[in-house]
């Protein structure tokens, strides 16, 4: 690939380049603000920020970070917010990957009338805009007694990333061998045996592909946990934020404190599987 | 090496004779079961009972009394749902317009091989990975009068640091397209440098003797080759932008007034905050149908457009 980059003929640089890139330069400023800005004021008091909002001068400090994991006033600490994030995560994951990498599988290798049914509805579901199921969703959880649950959200966010997932495990699946799958189901082992010792480390790009986008889905999803989880102790890191706001008026080093705690896991997790992401992404939207 | 194994394997139990096309088949079907499970009973079946109670009313307990189609009747006559679906349409045209057009040109950019490209990419994805709150709630912060950054950046600028952007009934809705353009962008520019790197390298070389300029080559050669990913792209910016609950929610919580309603949101404001679910779903299920009208249109466009570059 990076050989390829370098055949590619030198374009003349006239003024005109120099200003696309100056563009260039200021859509990256754009994209970056965010980030710095809210680094820098996590480390400052509220004075100091009302005072000097670029967060370039006044005291250095760490507390806000402590005080935004303990929490403030009106709301549940920063801590529980995230233990509760992860536990949705941990469970609907581990739902969906087991779903949709069943699913992936047996379409993959399924006759063409079943494979082609079952995709078709994969691609709808995807295309559904969640709105729709709000209402019947806070009325089934509600029946089943799993509104304000772990168990509540991630059987819904499980059945949501399951058609992303299925179909990426579909093309995984589909470019492994035949001889491979052949070989693996002559085996005397079984067929669930099979797919876990052979086929499954062949397709661990993507596992780890459906892992991460499934996590950055889980560690935003704002519409369905604001209806789902009701209760400051039940709620995700993305709406416990929207509380967070409220709770921490008073002290705004230890709010952009939070913001930091609740960016920099997804985003170092991103710059580690960068290629497994951005692949997945882009598998996920070839429908 | 498993391959190897597992070759030897199959010679020496090819006696035993291959399992029955049945048996054969009948693994696939069963591993499809759990995914369309959790389909039908998570997605399919409240996209059904959605419609239910859209006809009839519904207040959170007990059963949905049927009305027939006078939430439906009630929901055109509503000023309040024209506006959300003029701001939906408003907000959906340019969230989709800016960021397939950035992220084409950032693409383009990044295909062409400007210095730094490689890091500029990471860059520009990043948005994408942000929880929506989080930008939601920076921006929101950031657009504040006197201590937000914006206003304090163009202080320094002497351009007055007053501007109390979001409160503003009119220019509110600008804000949150900035905003939403600002996560989605990275996506579009993604998917489309995907395609415009599978065109040869070859076809630009020829052009580039032929004397057309870069120009000539974005929109003779680039853009034809990728028209149907731009498709693509449009089509998921578009579904994106009518589903942006978490970026309004999260900055300006539909308001002011509802200067930034969209449907989403008044959908969630008619149920959750009023209990009148019954309406709120009318309101869901139109939306949904507005939604895949979108999505049709935009392929059909793009079909033609493909069809129209051979």
């Amino acid at each position: 690939m990076s050989a390829r980059r370098e055949e590619r003929p030198s374009f003349g640089r006239g003024p005109l380049w120099y200003l696309g890139y100056l563009m260039l330069l200021i859509w990256t400023a754009i994209t970056l603000v965010p980030f710095a800005s809210m680094l820098l004021l996590s480390f400052h008091s509220t004075s100091d920020i009302y005072a000097h909002p670029l967060g370039l001068s006044g005291d250095w400090q760490v507390a806000n970070y402590v005080n935004a994991w303990s929490g403030g006033a009106g709301g549940a600490p920063f801590s529980t917010y995230i233990i509760n994030s992860l536990l949705v995560a941990a469970c609907s994951l581990g739902i969906g990957i087991t779903a949709g990498t069943l699913g992936g599988y047996g379409l993959a290798r399924a006759g063409r009338w079943l494979s082609t049914a079952a995709s078709r509805i994969m691609v709808l579901a995807l295309s559904v805009p969640l709105v729709v199921a709000l209402i019947p969703l806070f009325q089934l959880l509600g029946q089943a007694r799993l509104l304000n649950s772990v168990l509540g959200i991630s059987l819904v966010y499980a059945a949501f990333m399951t058609p992303t997932i299925t179909l990426i495990m579909r093309s995984v699946f589909a470019a492994v061998p035949r001889e491979l799958l052949e070989a693996a189901k002559m085996d005397g082992a079984g067929e669930v045996t099979a797919l876990w010792r052979i086929i499954l480390p062949v397709a661990r790009g993507g596992l780890i592909s459906a892992f991460v986008l499934g996590l950055i889905f889980v560690w935003g999803e704002v519409q369905f946990a604001v209806v789902l989880l009701t209760r400051p102790e039940n709620r995700t890191l993305s709406v416990g934020l929207l509380a967070f706001q409220g709770q921490f008026v008073s002290d705004q080093g230890a709010f952009f404190a939070g913001l930091v705690i609740a960016t920099l896991p997804i985003i170092v997790l991103f710059l580690i599987f960068q290629k497994y992401v951005t692949k997945g992404m882009t598998l996920g939207a070839i429908k | 090496m498993t391959a190897q194994h597992y070759g030897m394997a199959v010679a020496g139990e090819a006696s035993a004779g291959p399992p029955s096309r049945r048996s054969r088949m009948l693994f696939p079907v069963l591993a499809v079961c759990p995914a369309l499970a959790l389909v039908a009973v998570l997605i399919a079946y409240p996209i059904a009972e959605s419609v239910h109670i859209s006809l009839g009313s519904w207040d959170g307990v007990g059963a949905v009394v049927f009305k027939g189609l006078a939430n439906y009747t009630r929901l055109f006559q509503d000023s309040l749902f024209r506006q959300s679906l003029v701001n939906s349409l408003l907000f959906f045209v340019l969230t989709t317009a800016f960021s397939v057009v950035i992220g084409g040109l950032l693409a383009n950019a990044i295909s062409r091989g400007v210095p730094g490209g490689r890091f500029f990419k990471v860059i520009w994805f990043l948005p994408v990975i942000m929880p929506v709150s989080v930008a939601g709630i920076f921006w929101s912060n950031a657009f504040q009068p006197e201590t937000g950054i914006a206003n304090s950046l163009l202080g320094a600028l002497g351009l007055g640091s007053d501007h109390a952007w979001l409160a503003d009934p009119s220019g509110a809705i600008y804000l949150v397209v900035f905003v939403a353009v600002w996560t989605q962008t990275g996506y579009a520019m993604l998917l489309l440098l995907g395609a415009m790197e599978s065109i040869p390298i070859e076809v630009h070389e020829a052009a580039t003797i032929d004397g057309v300029g870069s120009a000539g080559r974005l929109f003779r050669i680039t853009l034809p080759n990728i028209i149907p990913m731009v498709g693509t792209v449009t089509t998921l910016m578009a579904v994106f932008s009518f589903n942006a609950f978490g970026i309004i929610y999260s900055m300006t919580r539909g308001g002011p007034g509802n200067a930034t309603s969209i449907l989403p949101v008044l959908v969630y404001k008619e149920s959750f905050q009023q209990q009148d679910y019954g309406y709120g779903s009318a309101t869901a299920v139109v939306t949904t149908v507005i939604v895949g009208i979108i999505g049709v249109l935009v392929l059909r466009i793009f079909r033609q457009q493909t069809l129209d570059a051979r």
